[in-house]
């Protein structure tokens, strides 16, 4: 009886060795991201990667000659797989907020990105403090529009958060939401032009100091300077030599500044 | 839906990573599991409390907390402990976090079904074997360890399925399954329903398959007993 149980505990403690697999012996930037939100991220059908920050992070690579290998991280574990060491750099339209600034080197900003709700195109809402009170309004979990929300219109909005974009549309759709608040760019793209005339921005695009005024970057852990300072310099080349305006037009139909 | 149709390719090529997890964690559970319940029968005290002990937790972890345990947890002890003894630290890739979860969690409901299974082997054939002179080792894998696996089918297939779908829990470490990548494609097409529909006919498609052999296994080992 003892042998069997010995084999089989080896046997067990062999599978889970050949499981773990190796360690990699190559440098290799690897750059996290989530593929669910395009124009930033998506897939194609043949599943490689696109999305303007897909082609800004291999110009950045390319023209700090570095080998970058892109990675498609769940945006609910992008960080935790960013702080241990799963992934080097997280390239997923973040914006640049003091609080990450406190743990992480932002290269950027490589977009400014003002906030905004989209609603449904038969709404009647206006945008304003007033116009929502008493109303529930939909973002994702964990971001910089959240935060906005918490910070300024607590107490006057119910805010509903999702792990994703499209979860927080879907219950916009369903009317459990009056509005989703998120970031004009991607909502234009991703959902206005997308399907025409059935969602609508209302109200001003909303740029804070605090959480929208500072533009997008990517985000690398402070430790790793070199890095940091990389993809810092790589950024600086693709703004100057053009490429980055190029990728503006590629992906959100017209050309934006960095700034 | 037509938006998703292009995609149908690249959420159905993520079945091979569901279907290999969950073969792989099944077999690991089944291994462990096998290991934990001779333990708990056997007449070593100190080894059954440790058994008893390990499916006690396990049966009331949940897979997910589990699977970020296993996934973030372990590569941070594997840092801390190759920094120690100065070695390049292993990685865990997302697939072997899930596979590992999954064997050591199920481990813990397939301990419970084989000790189940023993006891249910009537001591009447044990003893016939040990009547007609075979040896212990004999009457262990021609008489106990058969009857076990037969007994025990129903209750794995059932473990099988439920692996198979919580292995869908790995997609939010990064696994590209087909959870995760209905999901991507949901993202990219805004066409939620076409891609998660696709990725339960996946799911269908598989436990079909997973029954009818369940089923026939159950069919050839009925022998001398009434079938239900």
């Amino acid at each position: 009886m003892k042998q069997i149980s010995y084999k089989l505990l080896l046997a067990a403690i062999s599978l889970a060795a050949i499981l773990s697999g190796q360690a990699s012996a190559e440098t290799k930037v690897l750059v996290g991201t989530d593929a669910s939100n395009p124009p930033f991220a998506s897939v194609g059908t043949d599943g490689a990667l696109q999305g303007f920050d897909i082609d800004l992070v291999n110009a950045i690579c390319a023209a700090e000659k570095l080998t970058c290998e892109i990675q498609n991280i769940p945006w609910d574990g992008i960080f935790a797989a960013l702080d241990s060491g799963k992934t080097q750099v997280v390239a997923a339209g973040l914006n640049i907020t003091p609080e990450r600034l406190k743990k992480y080197a932002m290269p950027g900003p490589y977009l400014s990105s003002p906030f905004a709700y989209i609603a449904p195109a038969s709404s009647t809402l206006d945008g304003t403090k007033e116009g929502l009170s008493g109303k529930t309004i939909g973002t994702v979990a964990a971001s910089a529009m959240e935060k906005y929300l918490n910070a300024n219109m607590a107490g006057t909005i119910n805010v509903s958060t999702y792990d994703s974009w499209d979860a927080a549309v879907l219950d916009l759709d369903s009317g459990r939401t009056d509005a989703v608040f998120g970031e004009l760019i991607a909502l234009q793209v991703a959902y206005i032009k997308a399907k025409p005339g059935v969602y609508k921005i209302v109200g001003e695009p909303i740029s804070d100091p605090t959480y929208s005024g500072q533009g997008k970057g990517l985000a690398i852990p402070k430790d790793d300077k070199t890095l940091s300072a990389a993809f810092d310099k790589g950024l600086a080349t693709v703004i100057a030599d053009g490429t980055h305006a190029q990728l503006t037009k590629k992906w959100f139909g017209a050309e934006m500044p960095a700034k | 839906m037509l938006a998703t149709l292009p995609f149908l390719g690249y959420i159905v090529e993520g079945l091979m990573v569901t279907v290999g997890a969950t073969l792989v964690g099944f077999a690991g559970a089944l291994l462990i599991g096998a290991t934990l319940s001779t333990l708990i029968v056997g007449s070593n005290t100190l080894p059954r409390y440790v058994a008893s002990g390990y499916v006690t937790v396990f049966r009331a972890l949940p897979e997910l907390l589990f699977v970020f345990i296993v996934y973030y947890g372990l590569d941070i002890a594997m840092r801390a402990l190759a920094a120690r003894i100065g070695i390049a630290p292993l990685e865990i890739s997302p697939f072997a976090a899930v596979t590992i979860a999954l064997a050591m969690q199920f481990a813990a409901y397939c301990a419970e079904i084989f000790r189940d299974a023993r006891t249910a082997i009537p001591g009447g054939l044990i003893e016939a074997g040990e009547a007609i002179g075979l040896s212990g080792t004999k009457v262990r894998t021609r008489i106990v360890l058969p009857l076990m696996f037969i007994n025990a089918t129903p209750a794995l297939g059932n473990i099988f399925l439920v692996i198979l779908k919580v292995s869908a829990l790995a997609s939010v470490i990064g696994l590209e399954e087909v959870t995760r990548r209905a999901k991507v494609v949901a993202g990219t097409t805004k066409e939620p329903f076409g891609a998660f529909a696709v990725a339960g006919i996946c799911f269908l498609i598989v436990t079909a398959l997973a029954t009818a052999l369940q089923h026939y296994i159950e069919r050839r080992t009925t022998f001398g007993r009434s079938v239900a």
